[in-house]
Order: C-alpha cells, then structure tokens, then sequence
C-alpha cells in the first residue's frame, strides 16, 4: 500500500434531522388500557408468586421432617 | 431549536400462564410419569414426601429444559404454524425473562434434588438438563437430521432419576428403561416430522423427512421398532420383571410394531390425509404410558 493514499474520511453517524448525536430518549408512556392491563397482570403473578413461595416453605417443613425421622443428613 | 425525541414503549409484563406455558406442561406430564414410575419400580420404601419432591424436580427441571429450549429457538418458533403461538415468537414475553426463569428453574430443582433427596439423582437431574438444552437444542437440532435420535437420551432421564432417588444407585432395570424411552424417540418423533413435515422445512430445521426424504424416513421408523420393542420386552426374560409386565409389554410393542409397519411400508400421495403417521404418533405417547404403568402395576402387585 503506498503512502500517497489518504486514509478514508470516517462518516460521522447521522441520525435523523441532521443530529450528530442521538435524539433524547424518553419512555413512551402507556394508554389508560394498558396501564389496568399491567396493573392486573402484576396483582396476578404476585397472587401466584406468593401462593407458591407458601407452598414451598410448606414442602420445606415437611422436607425437614422426613429428613429427621429418617435420621439422614 | 427544534428537539426530537426517541420513544420506547414500556414493555408489558408477561401473563404467569405465559410461564407456565413456557414449561411446555403436554411434554411434562409424560416426563414425570416416566420419572414417578422409575421411582415406584425401584425396590424399597421411599418416604412420601421425599418421593414427592423428588418428582416435583423432575418436573421442575423438564419445565426449565422446556422454558431454555423455547429461549433459544424462538426464531424456528416463529416459522412453524404448530410453535408460533408460543408466547416468545408470540410476542406477549420478552426472551430475556425466558431466559431467567429457565436459569432459575433449573438451578432451583437441581439444588432441591441435592440437598432434600440425594447427589446422585441431582447430578443426573443437572445432566439431563445441560443434555437438552446444550446438546439437543444447542448443538444437534439445527445442524443434523440425527438430532432427535442423540438427543432423544435427554427425554430418556427421567425413570433413571426416579430409580436414583429412590435408591441412590443405579440398576440394570432402568438403564433399560432409559434404552426404552431413547430408542422410542425416534419413531415417535419421525411419526410426527412426516405430517408436519412442511413447517419443519419452513423453519429450516433439518428433520429426516425434510433431508432424507418420506421414504428413508418411513424405513428407519420400521427399523428403529425393532430394537426398541426388543428393549421394551427384555425385563422379562431377564428376570426383572414379572410375566404380567412382560405380556403387557409384548402385546403393546406388537400393536406399536403393526403400526409401524403400516407407516414404513406405505407411499403417500400429493394430499394424503396422513392418518397411519398420525395413528402412530398418537399411540406412541399411550405406548410409554401402558408400559411404565404396567411395570409399577407389576412391582407391586407381580
């Protein structure tokens, strides 16, 4: 490669509307609709996580006794 | 100056029977049948709540292999009529919750095994697994036609959990029973390959009848019944088994035979309603079931 040979001009990144830097980000917020929606939606995986969390301090209880009476470690 | 900005929607939170769905609970329940069954077949007392729980990680782990096999295939998902309501190529989760609740399934039903039944079953339950995801889903799947074949061992686990955690060892009786469900895979899947044969080619996944063809595919169903009725049978004339095990299992892997036979001796034609292969997918899933049922029913009754 010879040294007359410039090196290529690097593109500066381009965004829309001639920015040169990326536009501000911000969150779109949800309709009406949505928001029962995910407020229904977490109220249900909080019934549920908390119904099995239960029934596993249940299992382990009763893991704890079979383990006792059996005498193993 | 006139600013714009970037918007992001908030992404919706995943319904829990999104969850559940992921564990592919239809694949399951065959699973922990198979795994309940290699634990009732074993000699000896299980305590009742051990036996419990030992079933419960089985189950766990099925469901983990289950949620990590649908995070990593969602892409094939999404092309195939039969996957694409699945809730990732559905669009109603994310991949990266997937992702986690697989990971923390797993972790969790492996660590349960450990700690509440024995080393042994969790190290298989661990295996079984990494088996699935790593070299099923991973490594196998998309790259060669004989990817149900390696891979069906992962599905074969279960009853040789089952057995070690009833007896923290492992016997001839369910090493043969891990032989049953890895020789039963291929016929069982192939079956299935042969009328969903068009999603798999859309999807690209290299199935026998997608690379081989109908026929190639319909002869190795009728070879691969061999072995595989052979295995089913052999814990009878090797003394493991009763006589009521072992005449359940000769007139069931006939009646499998004679289905399979109708599969790999017929050529189909442009719209073949394809009702032997569907026949023969539908009894294959009973046959498992009458099988291991029938060794329990066989254990404690003789």
């Amino acid at each position: 490669m010879s040294d007359d040979v410039p090196p290529p001009e690097k593109e500066p990144i381009r965004y829309s509307q001639g920015h040169r830097v990326p536009p501000p980000f911000v969150w779109q917020k949800h309709s009406e609709e949505e928001n029962a929606l995910i407020r229904r939606r977490q109220k249900s995986r909080a019934i549920v996580t908390a119904l099995l969390l239960g029934a596993i301090i249940i299992l382990f209880f009763f893991i704890s006794v079979a383990k006792i009476r059996s005498g193993t470690p | 100056m006139i600013m714009t900005t970037v918007t992001q929607p908030l992404a919706i939170p995943a319904d829990w029977r999104d969850f559940l769905a992921l564990t592919k609970p239809g694949v399951m329940r065959l699973v922990v049948f198979t795994g309940a069954c290699g634990m009732l077949a074993a000699p000896g007392q299980v305590d009742p709540v051990l036996g419990f729980t030992a079933i419960l990680c089985i189950a766990l782990a099925a469901g983990a292999a289950g949620a990590l096999n649908q995070w990593y295939e969602s892409d094939l998902d999404a092309k195939m009529k039969r996957t694409r309501n699945r809730p990732l190529p559905a669009g109603r989760m994310d991949r990266q919750s997937a992702l986690h609740f697989g990971v923390g399934l797993g972790c969790f039903a492996v660590l349960l095994m450990g700690l509440a039944v024995n080393l042994l079953s969790a190290v298989i339950l661990a295996g079984s697994i990494l088996f699935y995801v790593l070299i099923y889903t991973v490594w196998l799947k998309r790259r060669t036609p004989q990817n149900i074949v390696i891979g069906g061992a992962a599905g074969a686990f279960p009853p040789l959990i089952g057995w070690a955690a009833a007896t923290g060892h492992i016997a001839l009786l369910p090493v043969l029973l891990f032989a049953l469900i890895f020789l039963w895979t291929p016929p069982h899947f192939w079956a299935l390959a042969l009328f969903v044969r068009p999603d798999y080619a859309a999807a690209g996944v290299p199935m026998l009848p997608v690379v081989a063809g109908d026929r190639a595919t319909r002869t190795q169903i009728g070879l691969y019944t061999v072995p595989m009725a052979a295995v089913a049978i052999a814990p009878w004339p090797l003394g493991l088994t009763h006589a009521s095990y072992g005449l359940t299992a000769t007139i069931a892997s006939a009646f499998f035979a004679a289905l399979a036979a109708r599969v790999a001796l017929r050529n189909t034609g442009a719209d073949d309603r394809m009702r032997p292969e569907k026949r023969l997918f539908g009894y294959s899933i009973a046959y498992l079931f009458i099988l291991f049922g029938a060794l329990v029913v066989d254990r404690w009754i003789g």
